[in-house]
């Protein structure tokens, strides 16, 4: 035993972190440290310090406003044809200069199939042609992408060094370049993160901390734990048991922001009983959203649609709402259709605590208002979304992060051909008023549109909105410029004591 | 003694090499794959990574490779942790393990073999008794709800100890209770039932007979035969206890192996479950055979016998 201490005690002395000036709590770990790969918020909270876009949210008024890009123009009322122009003298973190040569390497690593990039689509079609200077780019598209500049503030479009786009598999490169307002200094698999203020950033203002810790932690007590004693100054969630005390006892440091984001029901309707609309109303109509987000008391607010209601320009959508007497109406329809047999019904979740105590309010829900037995069946989420791809469900538990603040990010996955459809559902209208909506240049119109889309979707009886998600993070007084906002986006350099 | 060595470090490899073409056969046999997730890929995509990690490869060829890095040590690139080796993950992660098993060992050895002997000299008498149900609380509370009552106490009551993280050697400190005490309960009983048998046995009533000194008498009669129960308990314990705990790793946030033990089989990271899996077993081997070989110092008789 004394050899395993000697030689552990040497391994460990060697890793025995010091503090850097910020240390935060960043959930799970961020597994792949490149940007075109990585698509976990976790992720998304290191690459926001350590990678820029040519553009990026402003994360008071979620606009978009100039990264590495100094302007823009959209070309075409359509969007087919963006012209970005970059910042002078754009540098990576190692001093080489990054230029638009960089970007368009960059988007064709992410087209590439080999690369293994969940985004590889936005950019596969896109023709990018950069200035001879490199300080400038053309990006052609074959169908309109009205939202180009917006999505490029996501990591997954920033410019990444030549050092990581020839990396072989299984490797990181060591340095790593970077282009956001911090490099990165240390990784730590399942422990820390350090970044360190970049000096060629573009922009001179030095950020107030010189150095931050993204601590992993999978445990969300385990964060709670190190926010109260005061190890860390920001955790990103908190144990839905701990909600109400936090409320009363931390109001200013804890204060829930909704997410573009929603929990919801796909119905399988390929099959039968569900290819059945009114056995599929009967189900939504017996939910009351209200007392669901009351029942699981964690702050997140009952959903009427699909989209969340963040952005202004889009109008409030509403589908079929929580009415038990039409529930009961639209299961006789059903039931008289089919000689008042009731079918065996399954509810298919991945396993975890939050998962499991929502069916349990929708299993009592449905029985009380509407009579109705659900069978519980829960898988880990490896073998649930095989399953659910396959259709092999019947009703099952679904959530959605928007990629980008716009209504498309949930709308488009419920086109026939989306591999993020997985209910069976295809409709023309539906996507006919999608497509009308991606070539109309008029935004208003388009918002109708996209609007009318999800009215369809609902009406249809497609999916059942549960609750909107909210962003639960705590954050000490101690720090300060982080404003909780609908796209969870942190500006780390402006951050300050 | 020597044959017996060659022979068990035969079954060591062999076992090693049973253990990881099972564990080949369960993870690649299972449903779902490494890169199923809420969002679809690209059935192009798919299909690259999987032609890039030879997935796509018959199950044969699959092991063949899985065989070649096991010989080499070279489990190849995690799933999961897409721009690492399995190797590195695992050279980053042991020593932590190593050192949080050997601290929950040495504290269960130092506090479970002589509270079990004084339990068993005085196992009539209340401090005996209350030493053994202090034993059976510890061996029946599960180890979250210590590292919680530990928390609750060292960290936020007393505000001693830092309650999660590495950083110095006092951040470990918890963790090692946590683990320890429960297995020091494991010892004290195996050491009481078998000291009070001891005690009550023959050798030692002729040896007080004899008017061998009491110290003799305990450490020859009583806590020689006692260890040996304790040492065949240890082998495979040691090697559970060193290789990790995913309980203790997830709530004081310590990077051993034990969380990837059940993150690598959840996420269907190949490369990773074999790799953890290949560990231990070595570890299992090795920590078996140990204590085997203290067994036969401790007491010819199983030499002999073998």
């Amino acid at each position: 035993m004394a050899w395993l201490f000697a030689l552990s005690l040497v391994c460990l002395n060697a890793c025995v972190p010091n503090r850097a000036d910020l240390v935060v709590a960043n959930g799970p770990d961020v597994e792949v440290l490149d940007p075109q790969i990585a698509t976990s918020t976790a992720a998304g909270r290191v690459f926001a310090a350590l990678y820029e876009g040519l553009t990026r949210l402003d994360p008071v008024s979620l606009e978009v406003v100039p990264g590495l890009a100094a302007r823009w123009t959209r070309d075409d009322p359509a969007g087919t044809v963006w012209t970005f122009h970059l910042r002078p003298n754009l540098q990576w973190s190692d001093g080489t200069p990054l230029t638009a040569f960089d970007i368009q390497a960059s988007w064709a690593r992410l087209a590439d199939p080999a690369t293994g990039a969940t985004y590889a689509a936005w950019v596969r079609d896109a023709e990018v042609l950069p200035s001879e200077d490199g300080q400038a780019l053309q990006v052609h598209f074959p169908t309109p992408q009205p939202l180009f500049d917006r999505m490029c503030a996501y990591h997954a479009l920033a410019p990444i060094p030549k050092a990581l786009r020839e990396a072989p598999v299984g490797t990181t490169p060591d340095p790593l370049p970077c282009s956001g307002p911090y490099r990165l200094t240390e990784r730590r698999i399942r422990n820390r993160i350090r970044v360190a203020v970049n000096a060629h950033h573009w922009n001179e203002a030095t950020p107030a901390f010189a150095s931050i810790d993204f601590l992993t932690l999978e445990s969300q007590f385990t964060s709670l734990n190190l926010f109260l004693a005061g190890d860390v100054a920001y955790t990103p969630s908190v144990p839905d048991l701990a909600v109400p005390a936090l409320q009363k006892e931390y109001p200013e440091q804890f204060r829930p922001t909704p997410q573009y984001s929603t929990y919801f029901l796909r119905f399988q309707q390929r099959d039968a009983p569900l290819d059945d609309t009114d056995l599929r109303l009967a189900l939504i109509r017996a939910v009351d959203r209200e007392e669901v987000a009351r029942h699981l008391g964690s702050t997140r607010q009952a959903a009427t649609g699909l989209v969340p209601p963040i952005l202004e320009a889009y109008p409030a959508v509403s589908g079929p709402n929580f009415d038990p007497q039409e529930a009961r109406l639209a299961l006789a329809r059903f039931l008289a259709r089919h000689e008042g047999k009731m079918p065996r019904l399954e509810y298919l979740y991945p396993s975890s605590d939050f998962n499991r105590t929502l069916a349990e309010v929708l299993q009592q829900q449905w029985n009380k208002n509407l009579g109705v037995e659900v069978a519980l069946v829960n898988q880990e989420s490896k073998t649930f979304f095989p399953a659910q791809r396959g259709l092999e469900y019947q009703i099952s538990h679904s959530s959605w992060v928007g990629d980008y603040l716009d209504p498309t990010t949930f709308l488009d996955n419920f086109v026939g051909a989306s591999g993020n459809n997985r209910t069976g559902f295809q409709d023309d209208q539906y996507e006919e008023l999608l497509q009308w909506a991606a070539t109309c240049g008029d935004p208003v119109l388009r918002m109708e549109l996209l609007a009318e889309a999800e009215r369809l979707l609902l009406d249809q009886a497609v999916i059942l909105p549960l609750l909107v998600d909210v962003d639960m993070a705590l954050v000490s007084t101690e720090l300060k410029g982080l404003t909780p906002n609908a796209a969870g986006i942190i500006d780390w350099a402006a951050l300050h004591p | 003694m020597s044959k017996r060595l060659a022979r068990r470090l035969v079954a060591w490899i062999l076992g090693i090499l049973l253990v990881h073409a099972l564990a080949f056969l369960m993870v690649r046999t299972t449903r779902g794959g490494p890169f199923d997730s809420e969002r679809a890929l690209d059935p192009q995509v798919l299909a690259a990574l999987e032609t890039s990690y030879g997935l796509d490869e018959p199950l044969y060829i699959q092991y063949g490779h899985a065989l070649a890095g096991l010989f080499t040590l070279d489990f190849g690139p995690s799933l999961r942790y897409r721009d690492t080796q399995v190797s590195t993950l695992l050279a980053d992660a042991l020593p932590i393990s190593l050192w949080l098993g050997a601290g929950a060992l040495t504290i269960a050895l130092l506090l479970g073999i002589p509270a079990g002997l004084y339990a068993a000299r005085r196992s009539r008498r209340l401090g005996g008794r209350l030493v053994a149900a202090g034993g059976t609380l510890f061996l029946a509370l599960p180890n979250f709800v210590l590292a919680g009552l530990l928390l609750a106490v060292f960290s936020f009551g007393l505000s001693w100890l830092p309650p999660a993280g590495m950083g110095s050697w006092t951040h470990f400190l918890l963790p090692w209770l946590c683990l320890g005490l429960p297995l020091a309960a494991q010892i004290l009983l195996l050491v009481r039932s078998q000291a009070e048998e001891a005690w009550t046995g023959d050798a030692v009533r002729h040896a007080i007979a004899e008017g061998l000194p009491a110290k003799v008498i305990r450490r020859r009669y009583v806590l020689r035969p006692s260890l040996g129960p304790v040492l065949a308990f240890l082998g495979p314990a040691s090697a559970a206890v060193l290789t990790g705990s995913l309980v203790i790793e997830q709530i004081f946030a310590l990077p051993g192996l034990g969380t990837f033990f059940v993150q690598a089989a959840l996420a269907r990271d190949y490369t990773l479950a074999l790799g953890v899996t290949v560990v231990y077993t070595a570890l299992l081997g090795f920590c078996t055979l140990i204590a085997d070989l203290l067994l036969s110092w401790l007491d010819p008789r199983v030499e002999a016998l073998s």
